[in-house]
């Protein structure tokens, strides 16, 4: 089922001098099984929005809806959070800034054993996770600490997949990592979306958006921008989102404007870019 | 002449694992040179060892013909600065001007040098309109620009970027790379040594060097790293889009060259239709 949000406000620092308002009466569909990206400048709402979306802030005006979840602003305390958090989950940038256990397999496991897990079925889901981010055995009883930071973050992301949440939502989940590692990454969570799994990522990285979004949200100065596919988005006017277009799509834009007839909404790789073009030269 | 000479270069942290293991490398003046390879592969290490931030296992390091120890360091530091990759790290004034005179206070330069240097080197990474404003109010890219003059008003010879657009958004790189391109063509003899991951980045360079485990796997023009596939899959590096680009259209029998644009390309596929 999709995620609703219905005329989302958010305002920090409410009655005080120093009150920004964060998100301003925003409504939009997340859609189920899909990527969907979340773009936008630094403090243009992108995380406080995420944030609502698991309840760990309450939003001032507006409503969340997900299955029978409601989140809104007249409820000061919300019921059932904890399962909730248990459908959708998040895992913030830099993730691995919060690994604490002496082994990866005990890091992982933690998150279970907050949900009732008994000790030896909480590790065992633990390895079952970590097989998923293709981490295997010799990782179990290592201290998480000598890792290398793709491997960190990889840890880090099998706590929260371990939960086994629909709604997985990652804040740059490739920021800091090199190529190899960013791959590694990305491959995980385009294979956890072919499982079914309902995925939001907050990226600055175009490339990541048309290589694997299905659906994008811009956000600017708390407004929502935009709401639509990649092709849709960069065919647009992006000037003021701090949005580079990727090369790839410019280059389709200038074949079509000279009538080669090419579909570039089914267009994410250079590959895709040629099968087409070999199609027409045919 | 050479910029920098770097003969058998030995450097652990630890006693039994070497980071670098006997690396050889010159860079000549005025050259803009890319160092590339994955987390680990002892791309900061060569960096810090060049400003003597570390101290070397074994080997040599020479700067303009200077040998870098003790004796030379400090003259050495004049020649070769550095800017680093987190914003928030480097800037050390609590303006803008303040930040940039700082570099020049340790060189003892007179107040009213000073002054007029400041503004100079502010007017060329663009931040002329920002003297007096505070960290705070700049973003990510405007602090990295500060950070370039910083660096620039000491007129270095040799410009270390150890991943300086890495935690910039898209306008920020953007900026530093127009700057850098910019650098270039006001000061021809500036030698450039960029650390990065950014492919779209070390393939503007005039050379490329790729590390892996320590040791150069390979030193040559971008484009001809990205162009052996060989190497490419080996050690999983990706490949700018110009070059993947050019790949495709020799496949299909396209005569494309080093020197064909996109442009050019463009219109070659559309007269083929």
């Amino acid at each position: 089922m999709a995620i609703k949000i219905e005329h989302l406000s958010y305002v920090y620092l409410k009655k005080t001098p120093n009150e920004v308002e964060a998100l301003h009466d925003v409504s939009l569909q997340i859609p189920e099984n899909k990527i969907t990206a979340i773009v936008g400048h630094t403090g243009s709402g992108k995380s406080t929005l995420i944030q609502t979306l698991n309840g760990l802030i309450i939003p001032t005006s507006g409503k969340i809806t997900y299955k029978d979840f409601v989140i809104s602003s007249d409820i000061k305390k919300l019921k059932k959070i904890k399962e909730l958090r248990k459908h959708i989950s998040i895992v913030f940038q830099f993730p691995e800034y919060q690994l604490f256990e002496e082994t990866v397999e005990k890091d992982v496991a933690f998150g279970l054993k907050n949900y009732g897990y008994k000790e030896d079925e909480a590790i065992l889901k633990a390895h079952e996770a970590l097989k998923l981010v293709g981490l295997d055995e010799s990782f179990y009883k290592r201290s998480p600490f000598e890792l290398s930071g793709g491997e960190k973050r990889r840890v880090a992301i099998a706590g929260i997949i371990a939960i086994d949440p629909e709604v997985l939502i990652l804040d740059e989940p490739t920021a800091g990592l090199d190529p190899l590692g960013s791959k590694i990454i990305l491959d995980l969570i385009v294979n956890l979306n072919k499982n079914g799994k309902t995925i939001i990522i907050v990226t600055h990285d175009m490339g990541i958006v048309l290589n694997h979004a299905d659906h994008v949200i811009v956000i600017n100065e708390g407004n929502i921008a935009f709401e639509g596919s990649p092709s849709t988005l960069f065919s647009g006017d992006v000037s003021n989102y701090s949005i580079d277009i990727p090369p790839l799509f410019s280059f389709c834009k200038l074949l079509e404007s000279h009538n080669v007839n090419i579909d570039i909404n089914k267009i994410r790789t250079v590959d895709d870019l040629f099968i087409q073009l070999k199609e027409i030269l045919k | 002449m050479k910029s920098v000479e770097i003969k058998n270069l030995v450097y652990s942290y630890t006693d039994n694992s070497p980071v670098l293991k006997g690396i050889s490398l010159d860079i000549e003046e005025g050259e803009y040179v890319s160092i590339v390879g994955h987390n680990g592969c002892g791309k900061s290490t060569l960096c810090k060892l060049m400003i003597g931030l570390l101290i070397k296992d074994s080997g040599e390091i020479l700067i303009n013909g200077l040998t870098l120890d003790k004796d030379n360091l400090q003259q050495i530091r004049k020649k070769v600065a550095i800017v680093f990759q987190n914003p928030d790290n480097q800037f050390i004034g609590a303006t803008v001007e303040d930040d940039i005179a700082f570099s020049l206070e340790n060189d003892n330069v007179a107040r009213s040098d000073m002054e007029i240097l400041v503004k100079e080197y502010a007017a060329k990474v663009g931040m002329e309109n920002f003297l007096t404003k505070e960290p705070s109010f700049l973003s990510g890219g405007q602090k990295q620009r500060v950070a370039i003059a910083d660096a620039l008003v000491r007129k270095p010879d040799i410009l270390i970027l150890d991943e300086a657009t890495s935690m910039l958004d898209p306008n920020g790189k953007k900026d530093i790379l127009n700057l850098i391109k910019k650098m270039r063509e006001e000061n021809p003899k500036l030698t450039i040594i960029s650390i990065t991951h950014d492919i779209e980045e070390a393939y503007l360079s005039d050379r490329i060097i790729l590390l892996h485990e320590g040791e150069i796997v390979l030193s040559c023009l971008p484009s001809e790293l990205f162009n052996n596939r060989e190497v490419i899959s080996k050690y999983n590096l990706s490949v700018p889009f110009e070059v993947l680009l050019k790949q495709k259209c020799l496949e299909l029998g396209l005569k494309v060259t080093e020197k064909t644009t996109i442009e050019e390309i463009g219109e070659m596929l559309w007269q083929l239709k």
